[in-house]
């Protein structure tokens, strides 16, 4: 852009930054807490807070439990099976283009009443890789625009250094705000570059059907529908049949479960699928579990549901492997607590990168934009706030509205379901702390940070008072998810009022100076 | 100077992305002419199509001028797309 | 129990060594309370190198070696961020290791 390569970097680091950052924060921070996703789950429906399983459950035992469940003239049903971060049993059925979904307790074998939130798992995380924004994958495109500028980000930001490695180490707290925000700024960013690297780029390629859909075109013959299900057939694989019209039974799941560990060489699978239920041409479908290995494997097992024999098997190629690598280091099911915890850090560690990217912007600029009477500061500074206490803000919101919301059906006569309560007041939480902070402008910073420190405990006495499982009954009761989620909040509430009492600091200096 | 970024922003994001996608579709159709199986050929080229992009988008805004990341971006998609006819 | 171990004498290997690092520079070494004259010198990155291998083959070791390099990658991560942290408000903290790296530095050299 200017005469020098380096001056080019710096501008399109700058530009980048304060026009990306915003969904860029909101990425980092639904991807750090989907990473507990499940013990999110946990916490916001309660009833699913049970025991880990002492014995495996027997498939047969699963099937004969949700098969009266099963309509007529349903396509398909699944279970997904209880995992040690997710015991309750996902069981869900298709009925033309209807889906339905229910849990299941494993040691009783009965339903868990509907808990009327979407949660980590259905929040949370969707929100992360698409913004909840469905219209044409609007917000997956979005997404994968954001995650080119955080790569671009990451090159720029490290050509722009000049010091990197005298600075390496730095990080000085007590100087100006915009001296500690770009220490911490190059430290949270130079620390964990590999990381921010590869889960940008491992989150592109999961997406690589969606972000190049016509990639297979040449090599294929063509676009159309035929090309496009035969190149995912053998990418992904896939086996289909019709149906017969003719009534048929169902063998032993757990015969075929069998089969498939010894296919599997001691793999187990970790969902049960059953295609044209109640057919001649049933067919039953079987994927290994992802608890093992970094790869997320494709391997899976198709068997005919009358007679249980061997229909049909499906694995990675080796370089579908590496694409699934790749998968697998971003969606991390895998079985390995401190990976998963560093994930957690290093997801941390991108939102403060981003937080303090926008205040170093804000500080450099504050003094000569209100001297020459710009907008830019305010703007960027209102956008910024919304984006970064903001969402954490609206979330905080999210958690204590679960906590808040009754069960029962009386919403029904609202005509919006409580999950969907839940998420309006997300939005409307997150709406107004953009308003807020484009009205206070830079005081703002320090009002959310304290409603931030308020907001968290309440959500963990909210958790107490109507669930019982205050931190030390979670502990002693073996609700880690919960405990972990409780004690977190705490954390952040310190961390908040910590940077709220920071912030009051630096305003009164200000003043007196 | 308005004009001339936002000619330079649209090469280089929108401009790069449409090179990109040729050069993966491309590189995806030589890929299996010269052996590797079909999927596998698409699937290498989808994964290397971010990498390249990213290095469009540093060049695109590195360049002198986007008059020349434009005559670039033309002249290699009119490249690929001969290189694409060629092995499909 | 020993892959909890081995990981844990990764992570403090990998701290010690980032430590090294950053006390082979002159500016954290004054930081860290000791007199300049007696700083690390750059052999001592070779050192801080040759620790932060060992630390991987002990994550790998312990882990296999699609997790434990990741698991290695994470904790340099981490550590750098730990020296940072202490270097800004704990410096004396690392005042031992630097008095001790400073120690064997001058008895090398007599």
């Amino acid at each position: 852009m200017d005469r020098t390569f380096s001056k080019s970097m710096v501008w399109l680091h700058s530009w980048a930054g304060v026009i990306m950052g915003s969904v860029l924060f909101a990425i980092f921070w639904m991807g750090t807490l989907s990473v507990f996703d499940a013990e999110i789950d946990r916490w916001m429906m309660p009833q699913t807070r049970l025991p880990a399983a002492t014995q495996p459950v027997a498939l047969d035992n699963i099937a004969q439990a949700v098969l009266p469940s099963v309509p007529a003239g349903a396509s398909q049903w699944r279970v997904d099976l209880a995992t040690p971060r997710e015991p309750a049993l996902s069981f869900s059925y298709k009925l033309g283009k209807e889906s339905h979904a229910q849990q299941l307790d494993p040691a009783s074998m009965t339903f868990i009443p509907d808990q009327g939130t979407e949660a980590g798992s259905g929040f949370i995380f969707p929100f992360h890789y698409s913004l909840h924004l469905a219209w044409f994958d609007t917000g997956k495109w979005l997404v994968g625009l954001a995650a080119m500028a955080m790569l671009v980000l990451l090159v720029s930001g490290v050509v722009s250094h000049k010091k990197i490695i005298a600075q390496f180490f730095t990080f000085r707290p007590r100087k100006r705000l915009q001296r500690s925000a770009l220490d911490l700024h190059n430290l949270s960013g130079l620390a964990a570059l590999p990381f921010h690297f590869l889960i940008t780029l491992s989150g592109l390629v999961i997406f690589i059907t969606i972000y190049f859909p016509q990639a297979h075109e040449a090599a294929y013959g063509g676009g159309g529908e035929k090309a496009r299900s035969t190149f995912m057939a053998e990418a992904y694989g896939r086996y289909k049949r019709p149906k017969a019209n003719l009534p048929g039974t169902l063998a032993s799941i757990d015969a075929m479960a069998q089969v498939a560990e010894r296919e599997w060489h001691g793999g187990q699978p970790y969902f049960v699928r059953v295609w044209h239920p109640g057919d001649a041409n049933s067919y039953v479908e079987l994927r290994r579990s992802y608890a093992n290995d970094i790869t997320m494997n494709l391997d899976q097992l198709f068997f005919d549901a009358g007679t249980g024999a061997l229909l049909h098997r499906f694995q990675a190629s080796p370089v579908m492997s590496v694409q699934r690598f790749m998968s697998g280091l971003h969606f991390i099911r895998f079985n390995h607590w401190t990976l998963r915890w560093l994930y957690f850090l290093g997801g941390l560690s991108g939102c403060v990168l981003i937080a303090t990217g926008y205040l170093f912007w804000l500080e450099g600029r504050r003094a000569r934009h209100a001297k020459l009477g710009l907008a830019g500061v305010r703007v960027v500074e209102g956008l910024a706030i919304g984006s970064v206490t903001g969402i954490i803000l609206a979330t905080l919101a999210f958690f204590t509205a679960n906590r808040l919301l009754p069960l029962d059906l009386a919403w029904s006569q609202t005509g919006w379901p409580r999950a969907t309560v839940e998420m309006g007041v997300f939005y409307l939480v997150w709406s107004a702390t953009f308003i807020h902070g484009w009205l206070r402008a830079r005081h703002a910073w320090r009002d959310q940070c304290w409603l931030i420190a308020a907001l968290a405990p309440l959500a963990v006495t909210l958790n107490w008072i109507t669930t019982g499982d205050h931190p030390w009954h979670a502990m002693v009761a073996g609700h880690h998810g919960v405990l972990g989620m409780d004690l977190m909040l705490l954390l952040l509430a310190v961390l908040a009022a910590t940077a709220a009492r920071r912030l009051g600091n630096l305003e009164g200096k200000v003043v007196h100076a | 100077m308005i004009a001339s970024t936002t000619l330079r922003v649209l090469g280089a994001v929108g401009g790069g992305y449409a090179v990109t996608a040729l050069a993966v579709t491309t590189a995806g159709a030589v890929l299996a002419r010269l052996g590797m199986a079909r999927s596998d050929a698409v699937v290498t080229a989808a994964m290397l199509g971010f990498i390249v992009y990213l290095l469009l988008l540093l060049w695109g805004f590195a360049v002198r001028s986007p008059a020349r990341l434009w005559l670039t971006l033309a002249g290699s998609a009119a490249l690929l797309m001969a290189v694409r006819h060629l092995f499909t | 129990m020993l892959e909890a171990l081995l990981t844990l004498t990764a992570a403090m290997a990998i701290y010690l060594a980032l430590a090294l690092l950053a006390l082979s520079q002159e500016d954290h070494w004054s930081r860290a309370g000791m007199p300049p004259a007696t700083r690390l010198a750059h052999r001592w990155r070779y050192v801080a190198s040759i620790v932060l291998i060992l630390a991987g083959l002990l994550c790998v070791a312990g882990h296999g070696v699609g997790f434990g390099l990741i698991l290695w990658v994470m904790l340099v991560g981490a550590a750098i961020v730990a020296v940072a942290l202490t270097l800004s408000w704990r410096p004396q903290w690392l005042g031992g290791i630097a008095r001790v790296a400073g120690r064997l530095q001058a008895h090398a050299k007599s």
